[in-house]
């Protein structure tokens, strides 16, 4: 054992880059321990109590970087020394050379030869130029941002298709591609599921139903919201169709979304008549019966779509799951709770942060309940702001355009939708509150957070007079951790569900309760 | 360009806007390189209307632009003669005087250059001090005219006047000539920085009446002498094609000395050129300067192509013209130097940016290959990597790399050469030259050197009459 | 001379005589760092990607880079208290930028039941996010509340030298906390010179622990209605330690600490969740954050245990 120091004077490298050096030296031959560490009194009578030499530290002051060896032999512990100082030497000069700031994406190009992808997240006006350009360096094209023009978006798409490029979005917020999660996605299994998705939370919905039920995605490509409307007539729908049929990964294609046009539905459908993998479609919207007629794999919901997906890819069955999920001890406490209501307490009240979530809920409390208002209704007549606050069955899409001006997502920002929360509790007409907490990367670190705080305050306020039921969206690989999450749920009194259909319709009928107990 | 496969695994992503998103591409094993966005056109929503709208004609932009490119980097400058300039250069006449940069009245001209221009009619006989030359100067009956418009380039005040030597450099591959003056500082006084005196005008005649001649001779005897390989190798050597030519020089000398042994020529003379060439360190910027018009006019004229071919200052204003424009200048006022006054001047004594030789950046040589003379920070101020992330910099606006001009510190990637002005606008950055700083009163002479930028207003200004022209 | 304005201004920055003459100690990314002579206090100025603290000012990305691009290490400046001035190159006009106040805060909402009973999830938490650092060492719990005499840490290898500093600052910070709240002042004086300047990074475990046992003195005696002043240390700091070190420790004796510290110490006093505050304090120095959470929340629980 050979213990070695040597000081390195007017060394201003802070310290997480010095432990960075520090580790790679540990792995040279012969190195047993090596750290660099402040030149301070304490230390230096601490090294030297540990058996490192006093006399050649003894000079450094407590500004001054002693790097520290234990190696095998003196050689070792030489190289070792000289490596600390020509890493620290390194550092400090890509620090001065990594000045210069890639300013286009031509350069980005140049530097990254094997790009293959660009990501785009400018401010909504100025993303189709930034797309134009990525698209003219040869790139693959994902456009988070939102507010691009729609002739801006046909324009781009039928230049992607010219130069045989995908263009995903705009307002593409989520993508899974060769394993490497894009934007607001989850951590899921990798396996033989692709989808193809107009919807950021549908896709994310999905891939983490896929990976519940014991399988995995292969791919997931976003289209972004407009893409299968007739104006752009699903070009780049398509193009993902083509690319994930030549897939080797893919066995079967999940595709999700909402109100495609109805000249785009007949396209999709005489595609997937000579498609030669199975496509289970997910696709929400009014006449989507019976445009869809005919089609072999339509699911009524995503949990449907998830499973059914799984049971052709993996070929097995996989169990539905029971629609009164709820433990006797449950049940005992939803009784009691009903006969403690006031009368008052009918109306349901849905808070979303994730749109295609929200979507579905709807459509799904739509069928069970008649009248539901909402501010992603499409229909005239059940349209509200998403500020409003109906006498009737309500929900409300809380990542929609009128909440994001000037405040960031409430996937990133739980608190205003738990501020939301406390209030419709305290609304003396709300007995059912239904939520969504979405997972992930790019979501916040602690969605159930903020949720279960608002219930425990607002029972405590105003009563245990509300029922509330959630989903989380999200796995266990997730950084929040699936567990944790409907864990601190759990805690807070809050009826856990392990999809977003499976939610809406426990809700859906738990309000029907409180209706009818009215009535006797 | 192969399109590369959507599905590859963990791949490579470049991210444009939100840098937190990288955070989680990186994390799940993909190579990522971050773009720092900023809104194209500093947020002018009307030039950034004209930058997506030029997209839709993008196709053929990039045919003029190849084209172009194809012209500058194939181009073979070679020096092939030496005359006086109302000889060699077409259109020149008994009253024409030619200057640095983009048009301009006498009565708007700044000191430097109208110092020059009194030591040059004192030089051609038509006035006898600094008083008759101003009067004549104003009187109309001098016409003044850019040298860029007569294929010629000259370094600061770029006077040339009918009696002067110009070199005559031909561009082989294209068959178009370029031309300058010989540069004429000596003994830290030049006409081209607004000195006149009796020393001034003692050197200049030495240049008519025996550097002139003398050259003449030597370049025609040996069929040329290439330029462009002169500059590639002094790239390597630490100098940079616009500030530095201590290593271009002594190359130029090399293939000149051999020759001029052997010509049958006083050997006095002999000595006095090889003194001059020993003493002036800027001596090959001259021709330095006239290889890249010879370069960049063979690339003007490509109808829609979007290089710019010009750029030079007179002082008073800097002005860059386009390849797909024709001969309209675009121009906005000189922008001061930021630099390091020689003492005992100050920052008050600063004349604006001035000078042909900004042809060399326009080429991409000077500032644009900083990177191969960091030395020039000791001039300038800054680091040796601020050196480097000049270079560096500029090949965000540049359409291409010139590999015959390779930079050893950047691993022998060629310098950046061809001006884009789409994506001046787009990203906001001014090219940046390296430059001598003349004193604002005539007669003074150098007094420092600093870092120059052309005004953007330039560029948006031809960005708008391009869309006018050609988007229709 | 370019003339730059702050995002905003420490308000710490205003209250004690300025220093006068001042130089450029250090240069990173996103800080840059100004040795005061006449005090154990740094000055920073801090880009936009820094957290906020005490005596500080804060830069918007375009002044940043012009002040690192400009200064080198050595070069002096003049605080005078209304500007800094960089002679020749920058002049930063401190009184009208936006004030933050890095000190205790008026509202605390603290009980000292729910504290202790939320106790034993911040010390797991904590655990967790201490765990490669030098501080765990003293988050070794024999049972559920987090007690300070703690067995060897199980999972320290030799090599990896932590045991070497581990045994000073186990032997030495509950003898300093015990010193602490009896306000013991010579007692204080011999344990903080023990370890002071001792551990790994710029600024030293030992550091950062007495940065955080300070704090808990000064906040817990505010929540039981009394104010605390810190000793006058005899020794200079700037000797034993770094000078971020001598800083850290220099801030916390008036009562001081940056903003994400503050967002940890508020939700650990109200017994709220300090999950989120814990990952960003992760993010403060390699281990600097972690370290004076540690500091502050042993100090402090120990303070609620001892006295009834």
């Amino acid at each position: 054992m050979s213990l070695h120091v040597r000081v390195q004077r007017n060394c201003y490298q802070d310290s997480v880059r010095l432990m960075q050096i520090s580790e790679k030296i540990k792995t040279m031959p012969g190195i047993n321990k090596a750290f660099a560490i402040m030149g301070t009194e304490s230390n230096k009578a601490t090294l030297a109590r540990g058996g490192f030499d006093l006399s050649l530290m003894k000079d450094a002051s407590p500004n001054d970087i002693l790097f520290m060896v234990d190696a095998q032999t003196e050689g070792d512990a030489a190289r070792a020394l000289d490596r600390f100082q020509t890493l620290v030497d390194e550092v400090r000069k890509s620090g001065e050379e990594s000045r210069h700031a890639v300013a286009s994406i031509e350069t980005a190009r140049a530097l990254l030869q094997q790009a293959s992808l660009a990501l785009i997240s400018v401010p909504g006006e100025f993303a189709a130029y930034e797309a134009h350009k990525a698209l003219r360096a040869g790139l693959h094209v994902q456009i988070f941002s939102d507010n691009v023009p729609l002739e801006e978006e046909r324009k781009l798409k039928l230049l992607g298709q010219k130069l045989g490029l995908l263009v995903m979005g705009p307002d593409c917020g989520t993508s899974i591609i060769g394993g490497t999660p894009i934007g607001f996605a989850n951590a899921v299994a990798r396996g033989p599921v692709g989808i193809i998705g107009a919807s950021g939370t549908g896709i994310q919905e999905i891939s983490v139903l896929v990976d519940l039920y014991g399988s995995g995605i292969s791919q997931a490509i976003g289209l972004g919201g407009r893409d299968l409307s007739d104006q752009i007539g699903g070009l780049s729908a398509f193009m993902a169709l083509d690319i994930l049929e030549h897939d080797p990964g893919t066995q079967v294609v999940v595709l999700v979304g909402k109100s495609p046009g109805p000249q785009t539905t007949e396209k999709l459908v005489q595609r997937c008549a000579n498609y030669a993998k199975p496509i289970v479609f997910s696709l929400l919207g009014e006449k989507r019966e019976s445009i869809l007629k005919g089609m072999r794999f339509v699911a009524r919901d995503m949990e449907e779509a998830a499973r059914l997906a799984v049971e052709l890819a993996e070929n097995r069955p996989v169990a539905a799951r029971s629609s009164e999920p709820e433990s006797e001890e449950l049940r005992n406490l939803l009784a009691k709770r009903l006969s403690n209501a006031p009368d008052s307490r009918v109306l349901l009240r849905g808070l979303y942060t994730g749109g295609s979530l929200a979507d579905e809920a709807f459509s799904i409390l739509r069928n069970q309940l008649g009248t539901i208002r909402s501010n992603i209704a499409s229909d005239p007549a059940l349209k509200i702001a998403g500020t409003e606050n109906a006498h009737e069955h309500m929900l409300i899409d809380m990542g929609d355009d009128e909440f994001t001006v000037g405040r960031p997502h409430p996937m990133i920002d739980p608190s205003y939708r738990a501020e939301r929360l406390v209030e419709s509790w305290a609304d003396a007409e709300t007995a059912v509150i239904l939520c969504d907490v979405v997972l992930g990367h790019g979501s916040h670190t602690n969605p159930a957070g903020p949720v279960a705080e608002a219930v425990k305050l607002a029972r405590q306020q105003y009563g245990d007079v509300v029922t509330i039921v959630a989903s989380v969206c999200g796995t266990e690989r997730d950084p929040q951790v699936l567990s944790v999450q409907q864990a601190q749920l759990h805690d807070a009194g809050i009826l856990v569900l392990s999809s977003n259909a499976e939610a809406a319709r426990v809700s859906g009928r738990i309000a029907k309760l409180y209706s009818n107990r009215r009535q006797v | 360009m192969n399109t590369p496969n959507l599905l590859q695994e963990k791949p490579a992503i470049i991210n444009i806007g939100v840098k937190d998103f990288q955070e989680h591409i990186i994390a799940a094993g993909s190579a990522s390189v971050h773009v720092n966005w900023k809104p194209p056109a500093q947020g002018n929503s009307e030039l950034y209307k004209l930058l997506l709208a030029l997209e839709d004609i993008r196709d053929e932009i990039e045919r003029a632009n190849e084209k172009a490119m194809h012209n500058v980097l194939n181009a073979q400058p070679v020096w092939i003669d030496v005359g006086p300039a109302i000889e060699m250069i077409p259109g020149f006449t008994q009253d024409t005087i030619l200057h640095a940069g983009p048009p301009v009245t006498w009565s708007r001209m700044c000191g430097p250059m109208k110092g020059a221009i009194a030591g040059a009619l004192m030089f051609e006989g038509r006035a006898r001090n600094k008083e008759e030359a101003f009067e004549l100067a104003a009187s109309g009956a001098i016409k003044f005219f850019p040298c860029n418009e007569f294929h010629a380039v000259g370094p600061m005040s770029g006077i040339i006047s009918p009696s002067m030597p110009v070199m005559v450099v031909e561009n082989k591959e294209r068959g178009n000539r370029a031309y300058s003056t010989f540069n004429n500082e000596k003994n830290r006084k030049a006409l081209s920085f607004g000195a006149f005196d009796q020393d001034v005008q003692d050197h200049l005649a030495w240049q008519r009446d025996i550097l002139g001649p003398v050259f003449a001779r030597a370049v025609r005897s040996c069929g040329g002498i290439d330029l462009k390989a002169i500059t590639a190798r002094a790239l390597q050597m630490g100098d940079d094609g616009h500030n530095r030519h201590v290593a271009s020089t002594s190359l130029l000398l090399r293939e000149l000395a051999p020759i001029l042994a052997r010509m049958d020529i006083p050997g006095t003379h002999f000595g006095e050129i090889c003194d001059f060439l020993r003493e002036n360190d800027f001596f090959f910027l001259n021709f330095s300067m006239a290889a890249c018009k010879a370069t960049m006019d063979a690339a003007h004229d490509i109808s829609m192509s979007t290089l710019v071919t010009t750029m030079a200052r007179n002082g008073v204003e800097s002005g860059i013209r386009i390849s797909g424009l024709g001969n309209r200048w675009f121009t906005a006022p000189a922008p001061a130097i930021k630099g390091i006054m020689f003492p005992p001047f100050t920052k008050e004594d600063a004349n604006p940016d001035m000078g042909d030789s900004t042809i060399t950046e326009t080429c991409g040589l000077g500032g644009f290959a900083m990177a191969a003379a960091p030395a020039m920070v000791k001039l300038v101020g800054g680091t040796v990597a601020d050196a480097i992330g000049f270079t560096k910099t500029m090949a965000e606006i540049t359409m291409s790399k010139n590999k015959a001009f390779t930079i050893p510190y950047l691993d022998f990637d060629g310098t950046p050469t061809g001006i884009d002005i789409r994506k001046v606008v787009d990203l906001g950055i001014q090219p940046r030259i390296n430059t001598g700083i003349a004193h604002r009163e005539p007669g003074h002479g150098i007094a420092g050197a600093g870092i120059a930028e052309i005004p953007l207003e330039c560029f948006t200004g031809a960005l708008k009459a391009y869309a006018e022209k050609y988007l229709r | 001379m370019i003339s730059l304005s702050p995002k905003w201004v420490a308000e710490d920055l205003f209250e004690k005589r300025p220093p006068g003459l001042v130089r450029v100690a250090s240069i990173y990314d996103h800080v840059i760092n100004i040795y005061v002579e006449s005090s154990n206090q740094l000055l920073m100025l801090a880009g936009t990607q820094m957290f906020k603290g005490p005596s500080s000012a804060g830069l918007g990305d375009k002044e940043f880079r012009i002040l690192q691009n400009e200064l080198a290490i050595g070069d002096p400046a003049v605080f005078d208290g209304e500007s800094i001035e960089f002679p020749g190159a920058a002049k930063i006009q401190l009184l009208n930028a936006r004030r933050v106040s890095f000190g205790v805060p008026q509202r605390i909402e603290f009980d000292r039941q729910a504290f202790i009973s939320n106790s034993a999830t911040v010390a797991q938490l904590l655990k967790k996010q201490a765990a490669p650092h030098l501080c765990s060492v003293l988050l070794e719990a024999t049972n559920s509340s987090p007690a300070l005499n703690v067995q060897h840490p199980a999972h320290f290898k030799e090599s990896d030298c932590f045991w070497l500093f581990g045994k000073s600052i186990k032997a030495v910070f509950s003898k300093l906390v015990d010193a602490l709240i009896d306000d013991n002042r010579k007692a204080i004086e011999e344990y903080v010179e023990k370890i002071a300047g001792l551990g790994f990074g710029s600024s030293p475990t030992g550091d950062d622990l007495i940065h955080g046992a300070l704090l808990a003195m000064h906040y817990n005696r505010y929540l039981e209605g009394s104010s605390w002043n810190a000793p006058d240390f005899k020794f200079d700091f700037r000797t034993r330690t770094t000078s971020l070190g001598a800083h850290m420790i220099a801030i916390a004796m008036r009562g001081l600490t940056p903003e994400p510290v503050l967002a940890f110490i508020k939700n650990v006093l109200e017994a709220k969740p300090v999950f989120s505050e814990l990952k960003a304090l992760s993010a403060m120095g390699s281990d600097s954050g972690i370290s004076i959470a540690t500091g502050f929340f042993l100090a402090t629980a120990k303070y609620w245990q001892k006295t009834v």
